[in-house]
Formats: C-alpha cells, structure tokens, sequence
C-alpha cells in the first residue's frame, strides 16, 4: 500500500523541490576534517583513500568501482604503501569499552554509563590486500607512525617519524628507544631496541641486515633468523653529554659502508659493516644533501652554505672537491650522474649535472629559483618547477620572475641547453610518460592535464573533470589524478588513448553517522 | 500536488455530515531537531508549510489530516589554516551543500472543549505521521554536470502529541462559514531517515504549528 499509493504520491509532491541549481543553503558549517585525504596510496589496481571525517579506506579502481574497506571496526589513522605494489599497510586504532556494565554498544555508551577510564583504544596495523583485510591485526604501539620495507617487501620496520607526528597521543608511557620489526607474512611483530629517537632504516641488498639510525647510535640487526638479533652497536659518540643526531643516512652500493652525516657538524661517519670499524671523514661543513652513485660508486655531498660538490669514493674514502658558482642544497642520482639544485628560499637559479666516473660538470640555468627536480625514466630529460621571485628586470623578464615555470633540461646536453616555460599558476604535480616522451604537468585551479613534449617543449590539453591536486602513477602504466572535490574526485588515466576517467563520491560514506561502535566488545 | 488535493477533497466529501462540521486550513510547522546528524543539514529548526483538513466525529472529536512540504540546508566546509603549511591544499576548499527536502503526511485525532460559546478552544492532539526525505549533496552548484551530484531518498514513520489552542467565531453564534486559526506545541518523534551509505538522520524533537483556515 505505502509503495504502490502514498509514496510515488510523495515522490510526486517533493519533484519540485529537486533543482540542484536551487539547493536550500541557509547558513555555513565548519567540518572537523575534510572528508577525504588527497595524499593517497596507489597500488597496481587503483589507489587507496583515507577518509579522516568517516574513519575509514576506500579502494577506488580505474573502472569506476569503489569500495570501503572493512577493517574490523578499526580506524585507520595513516596508509603506507608496500613495495611489492599490491599491499597497504593500515596504522588504525580501536575503541575498547573495559566496563562491564550491559547494554554499552558505543563509545558514547562507555563515555555515559561507564568510569571514566573504561574507554581506551588499542593500536594496530593492518595489511590489506586487493581491497580486504589480510590476516590478523598486529598490535603496534600507538606513538609508531611510519614503516620502512625490505626490497623484496616481505618485512618492515615501524618507527616513530617525530617531524610527521603531528598529534602525538601515546597515552602514558612512550618507550622512544625501540622500533617494531614486522613479518608481513604472518603478520608477527617483533620489538627490539636499538637507541633513542631511531627515524632511519636502511637495508642491505640482500635483505639480509637492517641498519638503524638513532641518535648517537647505529645498530645493525640481521633479519634472516626471524629473531631479530643485534650484530653490531656503533657508538657515534664516547661522550654521553655529546649528542649526535644523524641528518642523512646512505648505504654504499655494494652494502658493507654505511655513510651517516650529523647535524651542525662537518663530521661524516662511515661505518664499516664487515669489520665492524667506524670512522670519521672530515667535511667541510654539515651537508645539505647526499646521494651515493653506483656506476662510479662514489658519494656526493653538497652544502647550504658552500659553493662546492664533495665526492668520496667508497674504498679509500678520499674527498674530491669541485667549486660551483652557487651553493646547492638537494641531489638527485641518475644513472652515471647527479644533479644538484638548490630548493632553499634563497633566490639561486643554478641547476648542474656531475657525469660522475669524467667529473664532467654541466651548468644549466634556470629563469626562477627551483622548487622541486624529476629525473624522467630514461634519464634523458628533467623537469624543474620553479616560482616566482622578485621581479629585477622589465618586460619579458618581469614577467617570469613573477609566475611559476617549468623547465625542460636535456641531459645528453654538455651545454646546458634548456627549455623554459613561464606557467599561468602553480604547478601541483608532474609525472612522466613511461617511454619518456612527455611529462604531463597539472596547474592549479586549470580544469586541463598538460601533455608536455620533452624534445619540442610543446603540449596538448586535455580536459579535467575539476581543479587538481596531484598527480601520481599505479600500475604499470596508468595515472591518477587528485581534484579539488569536497565529496571525492578522482580521475584515472589511460596514457594509451589518453582517455580520462573521473570516480567520485567515494567519500561519503557515513556522513550522517553519530555514534562510534564498539566493534570488537563481543569478542571480547 | 494536484492529485493530493484531490486525494483531500475526496476525503471530506466523502462523509457525510453536518453543516459547519468541517474545517480547512493552511499552515506552517517547525520541528526543532537536536540531533548530531542534524548539523549536517542545518542546525536550525526544519520549517514546513502544508495544507491540512478536519472532520468532526462527535463528542469533541475531530479527525485531522494533513500534508506537509519543507527544505532545509547548508554550505559545509573544512578550514585547516592553523594546522596544516600555507601551501598544501586539501580537497574541497569550496565545500558542498547538503539539502534535505521531506513530504510528510500527518493523521489523527483532536480532542477539543465542547463550549459552543466560546471564541477560545484549547485541545490535545495526536498524530500519525510518514515522512519521505531527499538528502541532496553537491559540491559544485554552479556546475550543473557535477559528477558529485548525489543524492539519497529515506522514509520514517511516527507521530506527535500536542496541545494547543484553537481560535474561531463560537459556533453557537456561527453562520456555515467561520474563520479558524490554531496554534500548538508538542513533542515529534519517529523513526530515523535512513540514507543507505550516508547514514540516518533522526527527525524527533520539539514541534511548533501555526494553521489558519476555514471551518464550515
């Protein structure tokens, strides 16, 4: 009766009231959060997306699909991607009602009928495969945030990453001096200490040893055994009141040195993991940036403050000093060379290639200072973005030192020739094309996708569903693009028919809910 | 709209009964909602106007039903200035609009004091009422093509108790025609709005109703 009579009747009667171009808007609401997190994890068959406001994940696929995945009531605060490219791997936390007063289904319930105290939240990670959850939940301390993978993807370590913490919650006592090594197979954890604040992990190429950095120490522990167990300590200080915090951490390329740089200090220590010896090599000053090379198999090492490169090479540890015209502050390593670039607020334009095994140094000359470098896959191009400065000259020149830009750096160039291109707004993401053809660039606040032609500098538009946020690949060779959507906006792209598809409302979910369960009371 | 008044028409024709022993009135009714979920429509109370009729039964006894239309929204947006640097963006910095717009159909029965001389007539009231609700969320109205037009339909059913007083000619005095006004306040509930994966809303709070109308 009520769906055959009174409710098409009803349907009827509110027709009128379905104009979105009319929708009511009677006053303005503040969110805690937005709904849904730009920064996502891609795996081979689609991205992951964290939705801070409803406390759960979507799996969105390129086909359109999407999904919430099912965490057992967990609540996921940060997504990691794993290396093999089909894991996620879940921080969540989850509520615990410790009263045993009946009939407490939420945390409100707890809240209100409860002690105070009776409400806690556990923590855990959780690995999810294919848009489900595998396994087990493995208990983790609640202060731990951030994870470090073998290469093969089939461990991890969990650590806290102080300078990413933004809310740290470890509800009594936080034991800063361990990290968790984790077997993602079965999902078993292992503690092990290794020295205060660890916020480094490096492997050796085998997998077979973890090198863990922490503040006047470094420890390495073998992995093969599953017990985890400490080879070797490496005291980077003999005077406790002296303490020395690693900056920057690299292992050589065939894995018996590790390189540690230390803040505030032109000391930089390499350890010697088959000897188990530590030494201290002389530098002229902290460095800003290194990067190890393997076809010269030597390091680069370059300063805020000094207009110089350092090379070392990794038998005999010797420094090789080369003057640049303009400090540089970051390295990228390619394949027989680095580039160093300088993203200080400092207005330096230089941007250099080292051809590392003839020293071969190559200027390029960049019309803004550089915000961010990307080497593309066949390592004959790089793409800078960089902003405005302070207009110096008139006409033309006025106008790129007041916009944004990109710049094309041919590498096989030994005369720094490039390409540069002033941008209407800001560039939010670039990424290449998997034959190295293009790069294709997003603007803020542009509704087009920018094919950009490497060789001829020349591009084509294609049209976007909204305004981007990022850019990013998946797969073996598609692309995702993040919008500016309030309820979830996601496009996929084909980079063979360049055909774009948008996904949306992926972040609605729960919207309306108000009460947290409590999901595993029973179970307990 | 048509069909429904016809639906009324037929309803009071249908009886037969008395001069003078029927009533027509338009109205406004507000429900002050105070729920959490409620926020994300308005916070405010969700005002409707509708059409309602009665029919005397005897003994102080009216049967009344009646219809209801209203819409309610609000822009939402996420501010994260003080916690995030100056050159991130998150997603949606121009916010949506979540709208809700209901049909609800009332019946039930009033009870009222049986002084023919008197211009003041206090009563009670109950009623039945089936709610029909379109949530409607959108976070680029000025794109008419926006992908994220969304929308979810939910229905509830419960009733409402009020008293209140009613404002006519006395009926001893009253030719077949009389002016009508009431005024009311009372306690509504029902049965949640569910909007399949956005959630429910509840509709239950306090009720405010305002009708004028013609009693003949």
């Amino acid at each position: 009766m009520f769906r055959k009579t009174i409710l098409p009747i009803m349907l009827l009667s509110t027709a009128g009231c379905l104009d979105w171009d009319n929708l009511p808007d009677l006053g303005y609401q503040y969110l805690d959060s937005a709904l849904w997190d730009s920064d996502v994890v891609a795996v081979d068959n689609g991205i992951y997306v964290h939705l801070p406001s409803s406390k759960q994940i979507a799996h969105v696929k390129p086909d359109g699909e999407w999904a919430i995945v099912d965490l057992l009531g967990g609540q996921p605060t940060r997504l990691v991607g794993a290396p093999d490219g089909k894991s996620l791997l879940v921080f969540a936390e989850v509520p615990v009602c410790d009263s045993e007063e009946k009939g407490i289904v939420t945390v409100e319930d707890c809240l209100n009928h409860g002690n105070g105290g009776d409400l806690r939240w556990e923590t855990e990670v959780d690995l999810v495969r294919d848009g489900q959850l595998v396994g087990a939940p493995s208990p983790m301390g609640s202060h731990f945030n951030a994870l470090a993978f073998t290469s093969d993807g089939n461990q991890a370590v969990a650590y806290l990453d102080y300078e990413s913490a933004s809310d740290l919650d470890f509800g009594g006592l936080l034991n800063a001096t361990e990290v968790v090594f984790m077997d993602l197979e079965s999902g078993a954890t292992t503690p092990v200490p290794v020295g205060f604040a660890a916020d480094r992990i490096l492997f050796d190429k085998d997998d077979t040893k973890a090198v863990v950095f922490s503040e006047s120490q470094v420890v390495v522990i073998e992995l093969e055994s599953g017990n985890y167990e400490r080879l070797v300590t490496y005291s980077l200080s003999l005077d406790v009141d002296i303490e020395v915090r690693p900056q920057d951490a690299a292992l050589t390329p065939d894995g018996r040195y590790a390189l540690v740089t230390v803040q505030g200090s032109g000391d930089l220590y390499t350890l010697d993991l088959e000897a188990e010896s530590i030494n201290i090599v002389d530098l002229d000053a902290s460095p800003s940036g290194m990067g190890v090379e393997k076809v010269a198999d030597m390091t680069a090492l370059v300063y805020s403050t000094r207009t110089q490169v350092d090379l070392i090479d990794h038998e005999y540890f010797d420094v090789e000093t080369l003057d640049l015209d303009e400090p540089a502050t970051d390295i990228q390593v390619g394949t027989g060379f680095t580039m160093l670039y300088n993203t200080s607020s400092s207005n330096y334009h230089d941007i250099y290639r080292l051809d590392t095994e003839d020293l071969n140094l190559v200027e390029y000359r960049a019309k803004n200072p550089v915000v961010e470098l990307q080497i593309s896959p066949d390592e004959g191009h790089a793409v800078a973005v960089t902003r405005p400065e302070p207009a110096s000259g008139t006409g033309l020149d006025a106008l790129t030192d007041s916009n944004w830009g990109v710049e094309i750096l041919s590498l096989s160039s030994n005369n720094g020739f490039s390409i540069n291109l002033i941008s209407e707004s800001e560039p939010v993401g670039v990424a290449f094309s998997a034959d190295s053809a293009y790069a294709l660039v997003l603007l803020k606040g542009v509704n087009e996708l920018l094919k950009l032609d490497l060789y001829a500098g020349t591009y084509t538009q294609l049209p976007l569903e909204d305004s981007p946020l990022g850019i990013g690949s998946f797969g073996s060779d598609g692309f995702y693009i993040t919008h500016d959507a309030a309820l979830g906006l996601v496009s996929f792209l084909d980079p063979e028919t360049e055909e774009i598809s948008a996904v949306g409302q992926f972040a609605i979910g729960g919207l309306l809910s108000t009460d947290t369960p409590l999901p595993r009371q029973e179970e307990e | 709209m048509r069909i429904f008044s016809t639906t009324l028409s037929s309803l009071f024709f249908a009886f037969s009964a008395t001069a003078a022993d029927k009533e027509i009135l338009v109205e406004t009714n507000s429900t002050s909602i105070n729920t959490a979920s409620w926020e994300l429509v308005n916070g405010s109370p969700l005002s409707t106007v509708g059409l309602s009729g009665g029919l005397d039964l005897g003994s102080g006894l009216t049967a009344v039903i009646g219809v209801h239309w209203g819409q309610s929204g609000s822009s939402h947006g996420y501010s994260s200035w003080y916690e995030e640097p100056l050159d991130s963006q998150g997603p949606g910095s121009e916010g949506f609009v979540a709208a809700l717009s209901v049909v609800q159909v009332q019946a039930g029965v009033r009870s009222d004091q049986l002084d023919p001389n008197n211009w003041i007539r206090p009563y009670l009231v109950s009623r039945l009422t089936g709610t029909l609700g379109i949530l409607q969320l959108d976070d680029d109205p000025s794109d008419s093509s926006n992908i994220n037009q969304i929308s979810r339909t939910g229905s509830s059913f419960g009733g409402m108790a009020a008293v209140g007083i009613a404002v006519e000619r006395p009926r001893s005095s009253a030719g077949p025609f009389a002016l009508h006004g009431e005024i009311e306040g009372g306690y509504a509930l029902s049965t949640s709005l569910k909007f399949e994966d956005l959630g429910e809303l509840a509709m239950h709070g306090i009720h405010l109703r305002a009708g004028v109308g013609l009693r003949f």
